[in-house]
């Protein structure tokens, strides 16, 4: 306003203004991503010249799992029906087959009558289930994100915590094929938060189970934001809202627990968590905490060893991918991706992004490394979510599968490079860490196309590889039988006695001839999911383990000699003083 | 140039007077143009893209859909009336890709490729075209044929430098970006070439550049990021510390204005962009052929579809002054004021530049009409005042409006426009003591200073 007053003012006194123009500034040619073919979804090239022995079978039609995931936000497209939902393994009735069940989504807002419950499915031996949801009273009928099993209570047998949008639930297993709810009795239902991972973990290493609850979101419904991209109608994405606080409960040894996360030291970050691990990722002892976010920055929580946690993500490397790039950050696992005794991560994200796979540089360092190895540049145009690190093969070297699937079903109207449905990749270990895609020729079971989300990787048929089922959104699951060419294994569960009674958190360690080999038992990984109590090791051709070191969370450390291949050990914790 | 005053010396021998008028008055540009659009092949014009949705159901989509044809009408245009100038061609291409043609945009590429093989431009967009794809070979090679021909082109060396960078050639890479860094220093430069070394194991190299990024941007995020991965990772956690306490104040920054900042209609917001860059670019060949008549209305186009763009409103006002038409932009003001009559902003507008160029009685309706949208605001009373101050117009009824701008607000600025007002009606005390409470307020206030010196004078 000045100046024109100023030159009008001086005018009216008889004075002289001299204006200047400004140059209108040349913009720079910038280009969008074009939009032309179709997606590539299936552009899975295959290993010129080099055999892979990993073979995946399309189990489902032979599985018995008639589980279908469903959703509906009656058109309003809320932020909760992209994201949802995990699945966990768990061996409930203690009768050596895992078992498997699955989260389900619902109405939102949940209408009165809403019947789409979680379900259980009893493993009846050769990759066969039944559903026992009703008989195992387990149906929970809230909007399912994570969960995570563990025996929290030291009974013996495994319970569930569903980390819902709605009422949690904490499934406590009877012992009898039955289980009971105590969330609310526990003060843990938390029907406010918009949950998202959850693991457990001896934060304090007394020998009873912690709880660690993410949060995605806060108020996903009555702050739902409409969106469209090029017209059609879109959902809003995590930036449209404020992220949730996550919380941490402390056991108390009794089967109950306190809120303790400002005492440990984990409060303050009110992020949009996604996955969630507890794993000793600077290998001192103790579990830390890694909470992935949704285009936010990732969090280490670093364990002093007596349950306080000091957050390190950007200076130890794990908070943004290698270009500093904050991604869509969806699941997680922890493995030793090139045999040198540190566990690497690996984190799914959206899609236009890298998955990003941090390499370990020891004392807690990491660096992201997914270039370097070629683990999943060819994702960058799908939206990842379950992952899992393990060895298909029994080679000796551990793989990735990553469950694949955009958020939006509509999403083939306006982008040209992805699809809602895409096929799951596998990306085979050629050693020292260097991957390779691998195509068709791995079978029939990765031409399946869905849009997968939570994953779990055991041993379903008890035939020394680890089986894949996932859960697909809107859909029916997808099972996978390993039928690979495969090595000799090993495979060990564990009871505490000073330590957590499920074997949280032990961790196991030998030298092979391609290096170390290492592992831990965590109950949460992939996205929102839960399996792994098995330690599940891929001998390649070696007979035997010269000696395998086991260090169990209350300190005792102990070693086998000559353990031999294809065998399936139950380790019972020592029962003496860490010092013994 | 050469070939006009040929053809005029010609005309002048074969004694065409007709011929000779026409080409003194034709623009050189249009001249060249015309003739040659008669006997050179033309680029097929493929039909414009569709809108995604063919019912769409964002609230936007009349008005994404008239900045969408107005834009490809534009470039269109320009397309026809240059048709021998490769960069209008490729233009066309740039926006049939932005509009999600990718197929016709590589054609028209390649059809100018083949026309003008001489000609950098094509080169380039089928580069990055390539890039994206993520066929890196074929935009090596695309990038590197336009350096050949135009090694003069800075984005090009980038982007074969980020080319590199994708095929994890660091040590190429880092050549091709020193090479830009000879040409122009930038922080998102720097960053590049600190990605680089980072990833080339180069941390020193990494931290120099990072730093020198910061150097020119100390809010540069990414730089940040860098410094502290590379510090805590070389054990220097007190200065890793120390930038990550710097990342989180930009972290909150950022946070406070995308709280502030509610996000709007994501798709009009991708028109707009799109507009901004057709029109932006049509505007720089326009103008490059003299064309000031398209010139001006594609602004003015640009104004009429994006008005609350203020840069944009900037632009065509100095356009207006720069081609001497302020009568042109009166009009046009008043017109776009009348279309959105319940916008207090351009009246404003419209009254300003009225204001400026001495039409007062335009001046006066608009601001009485802020007013009535508005209510009373001292800028418009203080605006008022001066359409109505000058002696031969109502200086009375200026020195009230000057008085009520004081009232709602008191200035300096205020005191010396009253003071004025009081001049315009003779009264030379009261101008004396206005200016005197005005350099009071503000003792830097030259403009009462100088007039308080000439009071003295006369």
């Amino acid at each position: 306003m000045n100046k024109t007053i100023v030159f009008t003012l001086s005018m009216a006194m008889g004075w002289i203004f001299v204006g200047c123009d400004a140059e209108p500034e040349r913009s720079k040619p910038q280009m969008d991503a074009p939009k032309t073919t179709a997606p590539e979804n299936d552009s899975r090239s295959s290993i010129q010249g080099i055999a892979s022995s990993i073979r995946w079978t399309d189990w489902t039609d032979r599985s018995g799992i008639d589980f279908v995931h469903t959703y509906n936000g009656f058109d309003e497209r809320y932020i909760i029906e992209t994201v949802g939902g995990g699945m966990a393994s768990l061996d409930y009735d203690l009768d050596g087959l895992i078992d498997v069940y699955f989260l389900n989504g619902s109405t939102i807002p949940q209408q009165a009558g809403d019947l789409s419950p979680n379900k259980l499915y009893r493993n009846r031996g050769e990759m066969r289930f039944q559903d026992v949801t009703a008989a195992a009273n387990c149906g929970v009928e809230e909007f399912g994100m994570g969960v995570c099993v563990a025996d929290y209570d030291n009974d013996g047998f495994f319970d569930i915590f569903v980390n819902n949008f709605g009422s949690n639930r904490f499934l406590r297993n009877n012992g009898d094929g039955t289980f009971s709810e105590t969330a609310s009795e526990l003060g843990l239902a938390l029907e406010e938060d918009l949950g998202a991972g959850v693991c457990f973990l001896d934060a304090n290493r007394d020998g009873n189970l912690d709880l660690y609850i993410a949060n995605y979101v806060v108020d996903p419904v009555a702050k739902n934001i409409k969106r469209t991209t090029e017209g059609f109608p879109s959902y809003p994405g995590p930036l449209d809202f404020r992220g949730g606080q996550d919380r941490f409960y402390l056991s108390q040894g009794d089967g109950t627990f306190v809120d303790k996360t400002k005492e440990a030291g984990l409060d303050g970050f009110a992020t949009t968590s996604m996955g969630v691990v507890a794993a000793d990722l600077d290998w001192d002892g103790d579990d830390d905490i890694l909470v992935v976010n949704d285009v936010d920055r990732n969090l280490l929580f670093l364990n002093d060893g007596q349950g306080h946690f000091e957050e390190c993500g950007v200076t130890h490397g794990v908070a943004f991918s290698y270009d500093g790039r904050m991604n869509g950050n969806m699941g997680i696992d922890v493995g030793d991706i090139d045999n040198d005794g540190l566990f690497d991560l690996y984190s799914t994200t959206f899609s236009n992004e890298y998955p990003v796979l941090y390499r370990n540089l020891g004392d807690g360092m990491f660096e992201d490394a997914l270039l370097a190895t070629s683990a999943g540049k060819e994702l960058f145009p799908h939206a990842n979510w379950g992952v899992a690190i393990f060895d298909m093969e029994n080679d000796g070297d551990k793989d990735i599968f990553v469950a694949n699937g955009h958020t939006d079903p509509m999403v083939q109207s306006w982008a040209y490079t992805t699809a809602w449905k895409v096929k799951n990749s596998v990306f085979e270990n050629r050693g020292k860490g260097k991957f390779q895609l691998l195509g068709d020729e791995a079978g029939s079971g990765l031409q399946v196309v869905e849009s997968s989300r939570g994953m779990v990787a055991e041993d379903f048929d008890n035939d020394g590889d680890l089986d894949v089922i996932l859960l697909n959104s809107k859909s029916k699951v997808t099972v996978l039988k390993n039928e690979s060419n495969i090595g000799g294994w090993l495979q060990l569960t564990f009871r505490g006695t000073n330590s957590p009674r499920d074997g949280t958190g032990v961790r196991v360690e030998f030298d092979h001839e391609n290096g170390r080999f290492v592992d831990e038992v965590i109950n949460s990984r992939s996205y929102q999911s839960s399996f792994g109590n098995r330690i599940h090791i891929g001998l390649g051709q070696e007979p035997a383990v010269g000696s395998l070191k086991i260090h169990w969370p209350s300190g005792i450390t102990e070693s086998i000699d000559q353990v031999r291949a294809n065998a399936r050990l139950f380790l019972v914790e020592p029962n003496r003083s860490p010092s013994q | 140039m050469a070939t006009k005053w040929m053809v005029f010396l010609l005309a002048i021998l074969a004694g065409n007077s007709a011929a000779i008028v026409w080409l003194l008055r034709a623009p050189v540009g249009e001249a060249e143009n015309h003739s040659n659009a008669e006997t050179s092949p033309t680029i097929d014009f493929p039909s414009r893209p569709s809108s995604a949705n063919p019912t769409p159901l964002s609230t936007n989509a009349g008005l994404i859909q008239r900045i969408r044809d107005a834009s490809f009408e534009l470039v269109e245009l320009v397309a026809r009336k240059y048709p021998r100038d490769p960069d209008a061609l490729c233009l066309l291409g740039k926006v049939h890709l932005r509009a999600g043609n990718a197929e016709d945009a590589v054609r028209i590429w390649q059809t100018v490729r083949s026309r003008f093989p001489d000609h950098a431009e094509p080169w380039v967009d089928l580069g990055f075209y390539e890039q994206m794809q993520g066929n890196l070979e074929a935009a090596e090679k695309h990038f590197s044929q336009s350096l050949v021909l135009a090694p003069d082109r800075t984005e090009a060396l980038e982007a074969l430098g980020k080319v590199y960078l994708a095929k994890e050639d660091w040590s190429t890479a880092i050549k091709a970006f020193e090479s830009c860094l000879a040409r122009q220093d930038t922080p998102s430069l720097r960053n590049q070439i600190a990605l680089a070394y980072l990833m080339g194991k180069a941390p020193e190299s990494a931290i120099n550049h990072y730093s020198e990024s910061l150097i020119m941007d100390p809010s540069n995020r990414e730089a940040t990021i860098g410094l502290v991965q590379l510090f805590a990772k070389a054990g220097d956690k007190e200065r890793a510390k120390r930038y990550e306490r710097r990342l989180v104040i930009l972290d909150e920054e950022r946070r406070r204005v995308e709280d502030s900042t509610p996000r709007g209609d994501a798709d009009l917001e991708k028109v707009g962009a799109f507009a901004r860059f057709a029109f932006s670019e049509s505007i720089r060949l326009t103008e490059r052929y003299g064309d000031k008549e398209r010139t001006l209305a594609a602004k003015e186009q640009l104004v009429d579809l994006f008005p609350e763009d203020s840069s944009l409103m900037e632009q065509l006002l100095a356009e207006y002054n720069r081609q001497n038409k302020p009568e042109r932009g009166v009009t046009f003001l008043k017109q776009l004021a009348q279309a959105r009559s319940n916008d207090p902003r351009i009246w404003l507008t419209h009254a300003k530049w009225s204001l400026k160029h001495r039409a007062l009685n335009e001046a006066e309706s608009s601001l009485n009409k802020v007013i009535e949208l508005q209510g009373d605001t001292a800028e418009a009373y203080a605006l008022l005042a001066q359409t109505k101050m000058p002696k031969d117009r109502n200086p009375r009824e200026g020195l009230t409006d000057a008085l009520k701008a004081l009232e709602l607000e008191s200035s300096s600025f205020h005191l010396y426009l009253v003071a004025t007002a009081y001049y315009n009606v003779g009264d030379k005390a009261k101008t004396k003591e206005y200016l005197e409470k005005s350099l009071l307020m503000d003792p830097d206030n030259t403009e009462a200073r100088a007039a308080i010196d000439r009071l003295a004078n006369e």
